[in-house]
């Protein structure tokens, strides 16, 4: 028999640490009670009961166990205790215990709150009683089995704890094992709250089993050579020990990341009404209507043909499929992308049918999403997206020469408020500030100026080492992605660096200036005047006004403000995600917005303005705006 | 005997720390184990505490034989450890309330005056006491059950010689008072010479010698023969022309001496014997110089052997 002087010592040493310990799970149950209060479909009480053992149980265990068992061994004290009259079986036996009692103690006055609920309201019974304090019980019992087993582990229980996460990880990602159909996790599943009749007894039984191997598990560690190991490990880690740790689990991240990254992911499965494989592509559209048909099947047909093209140019291993989806509510210039995380394949979304639909648009955006996609995001990196702009915009415009013009007049545009030319490094910041037309046909004029200079094919064996390269999906990208590096690959192609690559730009640039100097006269310099309207202490409303400098509007001109609320942090939201409001253009008048704004609040904003002369939009005034 | 071992064995892997020991403590006695650092002293007594098990030999104490030290025989011994691993949080009052719970024999009216005596504040948290009042209240927490034994694991290590001539006084104090056997373990010999009255000396785990701390004096000499006489030809050396020495060595084996160790110089060769009492008056060597060594040159001949 212990001495009762050995718990009491316990309570002493811990008392805080318990109360606190015990308060906390009292304060974590009845704030998952009022948060149950407050939503819209309350839960049973035994669910929000199965929600607080599954979270705080494993916690209060894992504490516990720090408590009794690892404070001892890593502060030596089990070193005095051994020299007294006490076996070192029974003090370990004594804070296993001692242990289990707390934490049933613990997690008594939840159950008791919970069945009192119960069986005021729902039908609650001493079976299904029985069957609720049996697997809360043994789920309990087995966590604490395992925190026992592993604070005897000392310094190598953390490095544990992680490599068994991550093995849960691997397990439930990489393989049809489902670890919530066994054991401890099986005890407290979906049917914790509604099974009334029959006792789990499998799961049970799988759990008590394995708290028994934790417990003895546990036990052999704690006496195993006279206690020894359990004091050795109970020391701290070792400069080299860390070092080793650190090094495995970073080569179980990368080869988990490896493993994972080389799992196919499945096609997307569009159920399309019309569906086209030639060669390496596949076109799939699902229609809005059926008198779509006919438009539908030609846009197939173009798709899967350009699709084909552009693989053949840019000599790309394998082709996404591409699933188009009409919806008859977008304008004619409104073309979404959909997110497919899980499921291989390009998605998008547009209004085909529209009679001022134009194809080249949509071409260029879904070139420009394959080739994206193709390159593992690598062609969207900063530095090499100039290029995926410049091509995909060529790409669609490669049948339409006349258009030409149109393009270097866009390029001038784009560039004719800058003092030198603009750095291709930060692309991104430029293509917000201009808009993605002119921004695209900014990039198209430095692939111009590269093929004026060097020919079709130099230019072609560039955008295929740039746009084409498939790297890796794990770690061989930081040496294999380094060819596909737009300086890389400038200097390697053409022997240029960048200074001359500007300088060749520049001149290009100087040329289609003198060209095309009449015309881009006459396009407007589109500037965006925001003011913000107080209409209370805290609250504001926006007014802006957009003026087309000293050039005369011509005919009618369609302002579009586009904006939307930034949560915290964010920096930028897509043209997808923002509201538009859409008037005429009136230089006198400033525009209020219908919404308000509460003080601290941050909106993105913008104008674009359509320009007949260029065939695309004019983008001007991007912002954050923090409401003051 | 209080406390006697038979061939005491305890390895660590490849590393045989006690092999073989045979110990006798007399009842009554202070007992000095004497050893250098890794002799084995400190694994010998974690055996004798059933700390540990010993993988041979069996430990025969308070006229019972074990193989290990249980509980009951625990309870009558006081243990002061190398180190102490108190709780920090504890104070010396509440210390005593927790070690009382072990001891059936404790007395918590000399666990106070044992307190006062070694100048301990009762209620000053353990983490605030310095090594030596440390030292001290784990003798006090020894000794506040009135054991039969008091063991003591290298007491003085890292006590100052102020704070280690006040516990060793302690020591012999608490020996005459309370009439009980104390074995301690020590590398230090005037401690042993100071308090000891009984010495084992310990060497890569077995024990040299054991006996009485008078008879050990009386029992190892230093025999100095002065050159020319005592220059032995070395094995592959050819004698001096002048007439062969005498085989010491031999004379000193018919004799019953033991020689601990043997060192040459110009001025001659001394050796370090050891034998019984009774045999040296029986040594007729009218040319040799024989003096008393000091307990430190004996051990270090001891172990050196």
């Amino acid at each position: 028999m212990i001495a009762p002087i050995f718990i009491e010592k316990e309570f002493r040493q811990h008392r805080t640490a318990f109360l606190l310990l015990s308060g906390f799970l009292l304060l974590s149950y009845f704030s998952i009670l009022a948060a149950n209060l407050l939503r819209s479909e309350a839960q049973v009480a035994q669910e929000q009961l199965r929600g607080f053992i599954m979270i705080f149980a494993p916690i209060a265990a894992l504490i516990l166990g720090e408590l009794l068992i690892r404070k001892e061994y890593g502060t030596k004290t089990q070193i005095f205790l051994e020299a007294l009259p006490l076996t070192r079986w029974r003090l370990v036996q004594t804070k296993f215990l001692l242990g289990l009692a707390l934490l049933a103690a613990m997690l008594l006055p939840a159950c008791a709150i919970t069945f009192a609920l119960a069986f005021g309201r729902q039908q609650m019974d001493a079976r299904f009683a029985a069957i609720l304090l049996s697997r809360i019980g043994v789920f309990s019992l087995c966590w604490y089995a395992f925190f026992f087993i592993t604070n005897f582990l000392g310094r190598y229980r953390f490095p544990l704890y992680i490599f068994i996460g991550m093995g849960i990880v691997i397990i439930t990602e990489m393989t049809q094992i489902d670890l919530a159909r066994f054991g401890p996790i099986a005890l407290v599943n979906e049917t914790f709250a509604f099974e009334r009749e029959n006792f789990p007894a499998r799961e049970l039984l799988e759990s008590l089993l394995l708290s028994l191997v934790f417990t003895a598990a546990g036990f052999a560690l704690a006496l195993v050579r006279e206690g020894s190991v359990a004091a050795l490990v109970a020391e701290k880690m070792s400069h080299r020990e860390k070092v080793f740790f650190a090094m495995t689990l970073l080569c179980f991240v990368l080869v988990g990341t490896y493993v994972d990254a080389k799992k196919p992911k499945p096609p997307f499965e569009l159920a399309g009404d019309i569906s086209l494989t030639e060669g390496d592509a596949t076109v799939k559209i699902l229609l809005a209507e059926p008198a779509s048909l006919e438009p539908g099947q030609r846009l197939c047909r173009d798709l899967v043909d350009e699709l084909n093209a552009v693989k053949d140019w840019l000599a790309l291993e394998k082709l996404p499929a591409l699933n188009l989806i009409e919806r008859r509510d977008l304008d004619p210039d409104q073309h979404e992308k959909g997110a497919l995380d899980k499921s291989e394949g390009l998605l998008w979304r547009t209004n085909f049918s529209h009679p001022q639909w134009e194809k080249p648009k949509f071409v260029e955006k879904v070139i420009h999403d394959l080739l994206a996609d193709y390159s593992n995001g690598r062609a969207w990196l900063e530095g090499n997206h100039w290029i995926l702009d410049g091509f995909a915009l060529a790409w669609s415009m490669r049948q339409h020469d006349s258009l030409a013009a149109q393009l270097w007049q866009r390029a001038l545009v784009g560039t004719r408020d800058e003092t030198e030319l603009p750095d291709v490094q930060q692309w991104m910041l430029l293509s917000s500030r201009l808009g993605d037309d002119i921004a695209s046909a900014v990039g198209w004029s430095a692939l111009q100026a590269l093929e004026a200079v060097y020919g079709r094919p130099q230019l072609q064996q560039f955008l295929r080492r740039t746009l084409a390269a498939k790297p890796p999906k794990d770690l061989r990208v930081l040496w294999q992605g380094r060819n596909a590096r737009s300086h890389n690959a400038l200097a390697e192609i053409f022997g240029l660096d960048a200074a001359a690559f500007h300088q060749l730009w520049a001149e290009k640039l100087q040329a289609a200036a003198q060209q095309y100097a009449p015309a881009i006269k006459t396009i407007p310099r589109v500037q965006l005047r925001l003011e913000q309207i107080s209409l209370s202490e805290k609250t504001r409303r926006l007014e802006y006004r957009v003026t087309l400098g000293d050039t005369a509007a011509r005919g009618e001109t369609w302002v579009k403000f586009m904006y939307g609320k930034l949560e915290r942090l964010a920096m930028y939201k897509s043209k997808q995600e923002l509201q538009r409001h859409l008037r005429k253009y009136d230089s006198a008048a400033a525009v209020e917005l219908p919404e308000t704004y509460d003080l601290g609040s941050r909106l993105y904003c913008g104008v674009e303005i359509y320009n007949e002369a260029l065939g695309c939009h004019l983008s001007a005034g991007w912002q954050i705006l923090e409401i003051k | 005997m209080i406390l006697q071992s038979e061939n005491l064995m305890k390895r660590y892997g490849a590393v045989v720390a006690v092999a073989g020991l045979s110990l006798h403590v007399p009842r009554g006695s202070i007992y000095g184990f004497l050893g250098r650092n890794g002799a084995g002293k400190t694994t010998t007594i974690r055996m004798l505490m059933g700390i540990i098990k010993p993988e041979a030999g069996t430990i025969r104490i308070f006229d019972r034989e074990r193989q290990r030290i249980g509980r009951e025989e625990k309870q009558r011994i006081g243990y002061v450890s190398q180190e102490q691993f108190f709780y920090p949080w504890m104070t010396c009052r509440y210390i005593g309330r927790f070690v009382s719970g072990f001891y059936p024999t404790w007395e918590a009216q000399e666990y106070d005056r044992l307190l006062h005596t070694l100048d301990l504040p009762p209620d000053r948290k353990i983490s605030a006491l310095s090594g030596g009042m440390r030292l001290k209240l784990a003798l006090a927490l020894a000794l506040a059950h009135r054991p039969e034994l008091l063991i003591l694991d290298e007491p003085t290590a890292g006590l100052d010689p102020l704070s280690r001539r006040e516990f060793l006084d302690m020591i012999k104090q608490q020996a005459e008072q309370e009439q009980h056997t104390t074995f301690f373990s020590s590398h230090i010999i005037d401690e042993v010479e100071r308090l000891a009255d009984h010495i084992g000396i310990i060497e890569k785990g077995k024990l040299c010698f054991e006996g009485e701390l008078s008879a050990l004096r009386q029992s190892v000499k230093r025999v100095r023969i002065p050159a020319p006489a005592a220059l032995l030809p070395e094995p592959n050396e050819q004698p001096a022309e002048a007439a062969p020495a005498p085989d010491y060595n031999r004379l000193f084996a018919e004799n019953g001496l033991r020689i601990l160790q043997t060192r040459a110089d110009a001025n001659g060769r001394e050796w370090m014997l050891y034998a019984e009492p009774a045999a040296w008056p029986a040594l007729d060597l009218p040319e040799a110089q024989i003096e008393a060594p000091t307990l430190e040159d004996i051990f270090i001949a001891f172990t050196k052997t």
